[in-house]
């Protein structure tokens, strides 16, 4: 895997009610995103992994543009260089 | 897997950590990169933070850890870490590891081989030895000291060079919990276990901020909550904070009345006949002891106290001050929320723990209020049974196994009181040393140890895994005594800090997984860890630091272990000072195998409840309980008044202060500030106001205010409404920040029993800086 100056960033991601499936499903779609489901709620956590600056913006862009998202909060972000 | 897959894997352990915090009950599948990340050796530690003791899972790959995930195995937390376990690996890697040996040479610290470095440290006890006498030198360790570390530092100073001038800093965080087990029990740390959590309906926290400083405890809990409706946790405590967001009910009460407001329960269960009254006809005795027993603020102060048995009437009798009504007036809480509480303790239908940490320990009546809160669950009888527990948690990973347990106190040895003579018999045989070596009477306790320095009465002193010149209350006098001329100061640590600043000599530590080691944590489970990564440069584990000095000083044969079996023989050595049904550990292979044992271990059979026959090899059957601790075989309910703190609020100092730790950070913030994400989410300290207060004085957030006490001043950041709220008339300042050193500010008063400081309460005054 190509390492970056972007920070690996996670996030909480709370669907609209219901839409928790949909949500998923829409994000496992953008390059850079994985997601972990929570089993008993409906609740997303989502990890972004991009290489470039642009290519960053290019995935905030996709994720403001989602439609079931009630709320996604930023819980960290780690750049190589600060793990180092 | 690369570097950047073990960030994906933190970056998303941080927020399922978030989540679980936000969200109580939310569980995740583990990540499927979690097994299948290929190249990997997966190898069990505890924690290297808190006294919780969560088994972890380290990956390793080409001699570096670059994984953790929680053990599944694990009785403690069934796979799930907090923020600082999923980061703990990082710690290993700051840019700034001690990785020599510092010696200071005309005034600056310079490299020099470890060699030369451990020469001079033993060449610098002999000759204060010779010249100043053996009670001239000392050692001030940790409950971050693994157990051989603290074994090691007992035998050479009480054993070889016969000195108890030996501390650990749990003297700061648990003395007053131990005090408070002997003076109830006669013996030492919890009856029950975690598993009591999965067995209650009630959950009373007293001034314990759990979701932050035992956040996977504290998830366990709101877990059972969910799982088992009409649970209630409540939280009494001196300040709004994340746990009270998250309990049943939180009831505020002002600084040190806690102690008043046991007694009230307690006067309630009486009134309302909420006894358990078979239990205590066969299981409790009544005691009082001296009153008005001072603060420790002078120095030599000695303090013996003086117990007397009583009858219930005298006890009953005594209660009388304690009318809620009364109560009230003096902690803020209302009559019905005191009478609630005794409602929730008194019901026979509802089992009950009560849980604290330092809100209880850092008390200058620590010793009495544990005693208060063990009165409400004798009186009651909810004791020593599954979900009935009055439950001490531990601060530090091994304050319990390695300070506790090995004794590493002034006045312990590794089993029993230096005062008892078959105690230094038994330890004399053990070491092979002869019993006159070993001294009959404590010496120093932490903060007379610093008052020592201070005088010039003590010359050397050697400092383990800790961080005083962070941690000690009153700070200046301290950090001014040890930087006098003719004190010699050794410390190893792994990183910089403001204590190596002023050292004499600096040892690299080998850091936690960088060795083999045990742990013993809040529920009497040893943990064992093998070494998994050579430490860097030229450091080197504590423990061995110890026995090289030791050789060094002529004492070679006491310490003939051999390097790769040392920690065994060590273990198998320390191990028989327990032996017996109340206190027998594991061995040393037993350890090796599994995640955790807890003690007492007969028969290969763990004890989750002591002095209850049905699981304690030691009690006596044919009763539901054996408190076997005490020569009348009886628990001991005391009677202990509520005195005020010696410091409280005035004209010239009107808020209280109170310190503390925050989530992402652990005590001195040496280690997890130096982990980049942590470091990030909470990077300086800062201080707490309440909204009305803060906007009395004109303050904003990121203000700069000044506090300001009798000892010192300090500028901070305010925060209102951010993390925690404290009441108005009062703030609070976290203490892992180096550069904003609350301690400055604090007072060194103690509990005349314990010696335990009271970090919790003195006077500030409060101004916006311009």
């Amino acid at each position: 895997m190509q390492t970056g100056p972007v920070p690996i960033k996670s996030y909480i991601a709370w669907p609209l009610p219901g839409k928790a499936a949909e949500l998923q499903s829409q994000l496992l779609q953008i390059p850079g995103c994985q997601v972990l489901p929570a089993e008993n709620r409906e609740l997303l956590l989502l990890i972004t992994d991009t290489p470039t600056e642009p290519a960053e913006k290019l995935l905030a862009a996709q994720l403001e543009a989602l439609p079931h998202i009630q709320c996604l909060s930023l819980v960290a972000g780690i750049t190589e260089e600060e793990a180092a | 897997m690369n570097r950047r897959e073990m960030l994906i894997r933190m970056a998303g352990a941080a927020a399922i950590t978030a989540a679980t915090e936000l969200v109580p009950g939310v569980s995740f599948a583990a990540p499927a990169t979690t097994d299948s990340i290929n190249g990997l050796t997966w190898k069990k530690a505890p924690c290297r933070f808190c006294g919780t003791g969560c088994g972890l899972l380290i990956g390793i790959s080409n001699n570096r850890a670059v994984a953790v995930k929680g053990d599944p195995a694990s009785a403690v937390n069934k796979g799930l870490c907090c923020v600082k376990g999923y980061h703990s690996v990082l710690a290993l890697y700051g840019a700034d590891r001690l990785k020599t040996a510092l010696i200071r040479k005309n005034g600056k610290l310079v490299p020099a081989p470890i060699n030369e470095a451990l020469d001079l440290v033993a060449s610098k006890l002999k000759e204060n030895i010779a010249q100043h006498g053996k009670d001239s030198v000392a050692i001030y360790g940790s409950g971050q000291w693994t157990i051989p570390d603290g074994y090691c530092a007992s035998k050479l100073f009480k054993g070889a060079i016969g000195t108890n001038n030996v501390e650990g800093n749990a003297r700061l965080c648990m003395a007053s919990a131990v005090t408070g087990f002997m003076t109830t029990f006669g013996l030492d740390e919890p009856m029950g276990c975690y598993e009591d959590i999965e067995n209650a309906d009630v959950f009373i926290l007293w001034g314990n901020n759990m979701a932050e400083m035992h956040p996977v405890l504290f998830s366990r809990m709101l877990e059972r909550r969910q799982q088992s409706p009409g649970t209630l946790v409540v939280d009494l405590a001196t300040r709004t904070t994340r746990t009270s967001m998250a309990a049943d009910r939180s009831i505020l009460f002002l600084p040190q009345t806690d102690l008043a407001i046991a007694n009230a329960i307690a006067y309630e269960l009486i009134r309302n006949n909420w006894l358990h009254s078979t239990f205590l006809q066969r299981h409790v005795s009544f005691h009082a002891g001296k009153t008005n027993i001072g603060y420790g603020l002078e120095d030599k102060f000695a303090f013996t106290d003086e117990p007397r048995t009583i009858d219930f009437a005298a006890y009953k009798k005594a209660l009388e001050d304690y009318k809620p009504e009364k109560v009230e007036k003096l902690s803020g809480v209302p009559a019905r929320e005191i009478r609630y509480l005794a409602g929730l303790y008194g019901d026979p239908k509802k089992r009950v723990v009560s849980f604290w940490c330092m809100g209880m320990n850092q008390h200058t009546r620590g010793t009495w209020i544990q005693n208060l809160v063990y009165n409400i669950h004798l009186l009651t009888g909810k004791i020593a049974t599954p979900g009935n527990s009055p439950f001490s948690l531990t601060g530090q990973p091994s304050a319990c196994g390695t300070v506790r347990e090995v004794g590493t106190l002034t006045n312990r040895l590794p089993h029993g009181e230096v005062t008892d003579p078959h105690s230094r018999e038994m330890a004399a045989k053990i070491w092979g040393v002869p019993v006159s070596n070993i001294a009959p009477k404590p010496t120093l306790h932490t903060v007379e140890m610093f008052r020592a320095l201070d005088r010039g009465d003590l010359k050397f002193i050697w400092i383990q895994v800790t961080n005083p010149m962070v941690t000690m209350p009153k700070l200046k006098r301290y950090r001014d005594g040890l930087k006098k001329e003719n004190r010699f100061v050794v410390v190893s640590d792994v990183y910089p800090t403001p204590t190596t600043d002023i050292a004499d000599v600096v040892l690299p530590s080998a850091m936690w997984i960088e060795r083999e080691g045990m742990f013993g944590n809040s529920e009497r489970r040893t943990q064992h860890w093998e070494k998994m990564v050579d430490p860097p440069g030229e450091a080197m584990s504590d423990t061995w630091q110890l026995i090289e000095v030791a050789r060094r000083m002529g004492h070679g044969k006491l310490f003939a272990y051999k390097p790769e079996t040392h920690i065994k023989e060590i273990w198998e050595e320390y191990r028989q000072f327990h032996h017996g049904p109340a206190h027998e550990m594991a061995s040393y292979d037993e350890l090796r195998q599994r995640p955790g044992i807890m003690w007492p271990f007969v028969n290969g059979k763990e004890t989750r409840w002591r002095y209850n026959p049905k699981h304690d090899p030691a009690a006596k059957p044919g009763d539901t309980h054996h408190f076997y601790g005490k020569p009348d075989q009886k628990a001991w309910i005391w009677f202990r008044p509520y005195e005020p703190p010696p410091e409280m609020p005035d004209k010239d100092y009107p808020f209280w202060l109170n310190t503390g730790r925050v989530v992402e950070h652990w005590h001195t913030g040496s280690m997890t500030r130096r982990i980049p994400v942590l470091h990030q989410a909470m990077p300086n300290a800062y201080v707490e106001l309440h909204p009305n207060d803060a906007k009395r004085f004109n303050i904003k957030n990121g203000d700069s205010v000044r506090l300001t006490s009798r000892r010192g001043t300090i500028l901070l950041p305010a925060l209102i409404d951010r993390r925690g709220r404290p009441p108005e008339g009062q703030v609070f300042v976290p203490f892992f920040d180096e550069s904003k050193l609350i301690n400055e500010l604090t007072l060194d008063a103690f509990c005349p029993i314990s010696k335990q400081p009271d970090y919790k309460k003195c006077a500030v005054k409060v101004e916006k800086a311009l």
